[in-house]
């Protein structure tokens, strides 16, 4: 299978997948890569600025920022989708009456469009009509109605809260994949050794789902990091600053400004930051290429 | 003994303790969402609002078919993410069989490249996008959204398709050619079928990612009978007023299909959802 | 060898790409396709009237009376939500793809003749033709003494408040902000008695984006602050950091932070909910164009002929946005004739006036504006109103300055950040726009 010849074979097997990937990823990214170079309308206006754009987004901390400020989102939102989802992932994988049915419902949010999701909340959080104050008011938890996403400091917890509510099913899935991957007679060998079931999470559980974990974790990080249409239609990356991550701020200067050169680089900036990200991971948890 | 099952039994109701917190924590947004489409539109506007309408009506069910076109909308969805999913589910299998299956030079290339292609903002790609599919005419076409779906969906599904293939021993692919099978006739009669879960899988991944796709479904597609659910739900989110009830009511109806789709399909899925995908 | 191959491969998948791009056209083809089989010029209109209720069918229904007079005219509608025009705008153009007329505010005008892509329709409908409109209308709706778009309609901004309140509360219109203010206060209260506000005087929109932004600006105008001017010499300067247009941040901010006359969550209340507030009878005022009235007596029936409206009230003068709203025909059009004729029947008189009564949208030429009986006291404050509007500066990167002034209100409002600090950073970021446009 080592032959040269086996080798062409593969290549022909992969080569429907490359070829769509070449022309409709590769030609954008590189389209994109080339604009951040010009101050450019995409019609009339083509002036070629060099590195300005690179320049200019560094000549002041906003764009550092927002770049914080998507890491600290990203950072709650990951940290929330692996707690929430490796809890009931470990849960669901254990032989429980009617485990199916909660199956199902854990898995709801994943199965709503994020657009769906998006209104869904804000009308949850309506100050006046949403049902979230309704109950807090009702409870005495509060006097008069809050607006959630009316106040910085909630509005970025309840961005944050929404991303978990729509993401955690994913994580939980793909975890509950590999823990069921995981073959029975290891465990089984481990309780012959006299392993308590804590000592057998340590030794057999985690070490098994590992990989599983920290190509999730990549995907869940940069996935999450580009987030935009639910925070888009949340809060519009406001109020104020609060919620403008990275991906906000690239839709106002593309389409609201339309410095698409400016919009191009920063994009590309958070290729980089991704990727960066994507290779810390790996790097931290030793597991390279092959 | 008898502490141990004891223990055991308090352990458990502690775990359908969490079960069903998570579960409510779920549920209730998602039957807000249907308690708000069986209200009328005054009874929407109530301050506070109540769980149960005083008056539950069918009428933004009926007339999100009525006043909207979302039976062309419905459609358009189905048949554009149906023939999507099978076309990046036949290319996912054949990059996936290929790379778990063979050594070539640029194996590890591909590879990262399907992550790296994860890491770029897409919005971005809009404009790129739409210069694409107009040089080959697909702009308003049912085939320019399917096309991007394929683009978007594939390296996911091939890492997906390559983990479950890699589980799959080899040796059954030796004993195959041995018996004189083609490499091809191999992977369509012998490998196809046995990784038939993990093929349920990535289709479910692919449909979601095209069922739920917004922005470029909008800028794609121009005439008001091609555009897919998601436009439709967006159009109704209006400039000038919000009808929350209809909206919900076409969230619901958007979302169904998903749902029936996953209670079908979710034995496999969640047996097969690539633990070795992601190995790699 | 592996080259010739990957080559193959390759030209393979974009003939077969080719295919596709043939079934795609003929698709269109056919549709381009007359029923009758005779000789007929469709043409395309991008319209946000058409994902809005009752707009859309009203416009519709007046297309096919263009189609009934001249039967050689297809005119087919491409509906596009006011929040994703603009970006559908580029998207079609740097394709070439536009259609033959899209709709056009004046705020992207500027951005759109930028790109080249409109008309400059003044030779196109006659100069003669063009007289019958306001010429204040005509001038916010050219660039450069280019018609940038035929103007369809206008919602100047004014106050709307309920008439049957004022009274009873034995009030007068507004005519500065320190009337607003007492009558803010007065109309704020707990009607049903268990001690918990449940109406406000005023429907502040707070939201981040253009729609809440031009409301500000025409405050800010209304303390004499420009966020945007030419100076004597030519140059672009902005007043942002003026103790004037501290004054008026600060008094936009206290409505909500120091007197709490509106009600919670004014950053998350757009036009949408404002509207809607004021038809559940939360809400006493609002600032708004005319198209809010027919808004809200849809919502609520029982509101007819209680919504007056007066001028934006003052504190050195009254100001007004335009509002206008029209179609640009595309630089590209095959049509521009066609697509002309029919943008000048939708402003014939009748159509003008018929689309005044369903919309509550103000006609834009003077025989029609004569014609109406706009003095009642709902219509009012916005024809007097459309006296005050200024002109929407003529600078490509005018959106900007939307965002820099929302941004500015919106930190006062949720994160308590001081009036200086907000200023200081808008005016630094416009002085930054302004450098960039140089």
């Amino acid at each position: 299978m080592l032959s040269s010849k086996s080798g062409m074979r593969g290549l022909w097997f992969i080569m429907p997948a490359v070829v769509t990937l070449l022309l409709l990823i590769t030609y954008p990214l590189i389209y994109g890569a080339y604009i951040s170079f010009f101050d450019t309308n995409l019609i009339t206006k083509w002036n070629f600025v060099g590195l300005k754009h690179y320049v200019n987004i560094f000549s002041n901390t906003e764009f550092v920022e927002r770049i914080l400020l998507t890491l600290h989102y990203t950072f709650w939102v990951v940290v929330g989708h692996f707690v929430i989802g490796t809890g009931l992932a470990l849960i669901l994988n254990m032989k429980l009456k009617g485990i199916t049915v909660f199956r199902v419902i854990l898995i709801l949010p994943w199965l709503f469009p994020e657009v769906v999701v998006g209104l869904l909340w804000k009308w949850l959080f309506n100050p006046l009509y949403g049902l979230f104050n309704a109950v807090l008011m009702k409870v005495g938890l509060i006097d008069d109605p809050v607006s959630w996403l009316g106040d910085e400091k909630t509005a970025f917890a309840a961005v944050i809260v929404v991303s978990i509510w729509k993401g955690f099913p994913m994580v939980m899935m793909l975890l509950l994949a590999g823990l069921q991957s995981i073959p029975e007679d290891i465990y089984e060998a481990a309780r012959i050794d006299g392993c308590t079931r804590s000592a057998a999470f340590r030794y057999v559980t985690l070490p098994a789902l590992m990989p599983v974990m920290v190509v999730t974790l990549i995907l869940d990080t940069v996935w999450w990091f580009k987030h935009f249409t639910m925070i888009w239609i949340l809060t519009q990356g406001g109020p104020g600053n609060a919620t403008n991550v990275v991906s906000i701020d690239i839709f106002k200067q593309a389409f609201e400004f339309f410095n698409f050169g400016k919009a191009s680089a920063m994009a590309i900036l958070v290729f980089f930051v991704c990727w960066l990200m994507g290779y810390g991971y790996r790097r931290l948890f030793g597991n390279g290429d092959d | 003994m008898e502490t141990t099952k004891r223990k055991f039994s308090i352990f458990n109701m502690g775990m359908y303790a969490i079960l069903i917190v998570a579960s409510c924590l779920v549920l209730i947004p998602a039957l807000w969402m249907v308690s708000t489409s069986l209200k009328s539109n005054e009874e929407v506007m109530i301050s506070p609002p109540k769980w149960i309408p005083d008056h539950p009506t069918f009428e933004s069910f009926t007339r999100i078919w009525k006043d909207y076109p979302f039976l062309d909308y419905f459609l358009n969805s189905v048949f554009i993410v149906v023939a999507s999913t099978a076309i990046t589910i036949a290319f996912a299998a054949l990059a996936g069989y290929g790379a778990s299956r063979f050594k070539f030079r640029g194996k590890g290339t591909f590879l990262s490249f399907l992550l790296v292609t994860q890491m770029f903002p897409s919005i971005m790609l809009l404009i790129p996008f739409y210069k694409v599919l107009k040089t080959f005419g697909l702009i308003d076409t049912h085939w320019g959204l399917i096309v991007v779906y394929i683009a978007f969906a594939l390296p996911m599904c091939t890492w997906m398709m390559l983990g479950f293939f890699q589980g799959i021993p080899k040796e059954l692919d030796e004993a195959a050619m041995i018996d004189g099978c083609s490499q091809m006739r191999t992977f369509v009669q012998i490998i196809l079928p046995l990784s038939l879960p993990g093929i349920a899988a990535t289709a479910i991944y692919s449909f979601l990612m095209g069922w739920n796709e917004y922005m470029f479904a909008f800028i794609l597609v121009t005439t008001e009978t091609m555009k897919t659910l998601p436009v439709g739900i967006g159009q109704l989110n209006g400039f000038y007023r919000v009808v929350w009830n209809d909206m919900m009511a076409a969230s619901i109806i958007s979302s169904l299909p998903l749902i029936v789709l996953f209670l079908f399909m979710q034995k496999y899925f969640i047996s097969s959802l690539t633990a070795g995908a992601v190995k790699q | 060898m592996k080259v010739r191959k990957v080559g193959s491969l390759v030209s393979l998948v974009l003939a077969s790409s080719l295919v596709l791009a043939a079934c795609g056209k003929s698709e269109s083809g056919n549709n381009a396709d007359s029923k009758d089989g005779a000789k007929q010029t469709t043409i395309r209109i991008m319209s946000v009237s058409q994902t809005e209720n009752p707009d859309g069918p009203a416009e519709k229904e007046m297309a096919e009376r263009y189609m009934k007079l001249h039967p050689e005219v297809k005119i087919e509608f491409i509906g596009v939500p006011m929040n994703d025009l603009y970006k559908k705008i580029t998207a079609m153009a740097t394709s070439g793809d536009l259609p033959d007329a899209f709709t056009m505010t004046p705020q992207f005008a500027r951005t759109a003749h930028g790109m080249g892509i409109t008309a400059d329709l003044k030779p196109l409908l006659g100069e003669d033709y063009i007289k019958e409109f306001y010429p204040n209308i005509i001038e916010e709706s050219s660039v450069e003494g280019k018609l940038q778009f035929l103007p369809w309609n206008a919602a100047p901004m004014a106050l709307v408040y309920r008439g049957d309140w004022f009274e009873q509360e034995g009030l007068k219109a507004p005519e500065n902000w320190d009337d607003f203010l007492e009558a803010a206060k007065k109309l704020t209260k707990d009607t049903d008695g268990d001690g918990k506000t449940d109406q406000w005087g005023f429907g502040m929109i707070g939201t981040r984006n253009g729609s809440g932004a031009d409301r500000f600006i025409v405050i800010l105008r209304s303390f004499g602050v420009e966020e945007l001017r030419k100076d004597e010499s030519g140059n672009w300067v902005s007043d942002l950091d003026t103790p004037e247009a501290k004054e008026a941040f600060q008094f936009f901010v206290d409505l909500n932070n120091k007197h709490g006359v509106v009600p919670p969550g004014v950053t998350e209340t757009g036009f949408p909910e404002a509207a809607s507030l004021m038809a559940t009878g939360k809400v006493g005022m609002m600032l708004t164009g005319p198209n809010a009235l027919g808004n809200i007596v849809s919502q609520n029936p029982d509101l007819k002929g209680k919504l007056h409206s007066v001028p934006v009230p003052m504190k050195v003068k009254h100001t007004a946005t335009f509002g206008l709203l029209g179609y640009s025909i595309a630089e590209s059009s095959k049509n521009k004739e066609a697509v002309a004729d029919y943008l000048k029947f939708m402003v014939e008189d009748e159509n003008a006036l018929a689309w005044n009564q369903l919309s509550g949208r103000l006609p834009t030429k003077i025989e029609v504006g004569k014609q109406q009986q706009l003095t009642t006291p709902e219509y009012a404050g916005f024809v007097k109103a459309l006296e005050y509007s200024f002109t929407i500066p003529a600078f490509d990167q005018y959106s900007q300055f939307q965002d820099i002034v929302a941004e500015a209100y919106q930190s006062m409002i949720a994160a308590n950040q001081s009036v200086d600090a907000a200023t200081r950073r808008a005016a630094e970021r416009a002085n930054e726009v302004i450098q960039a446009n140089k």
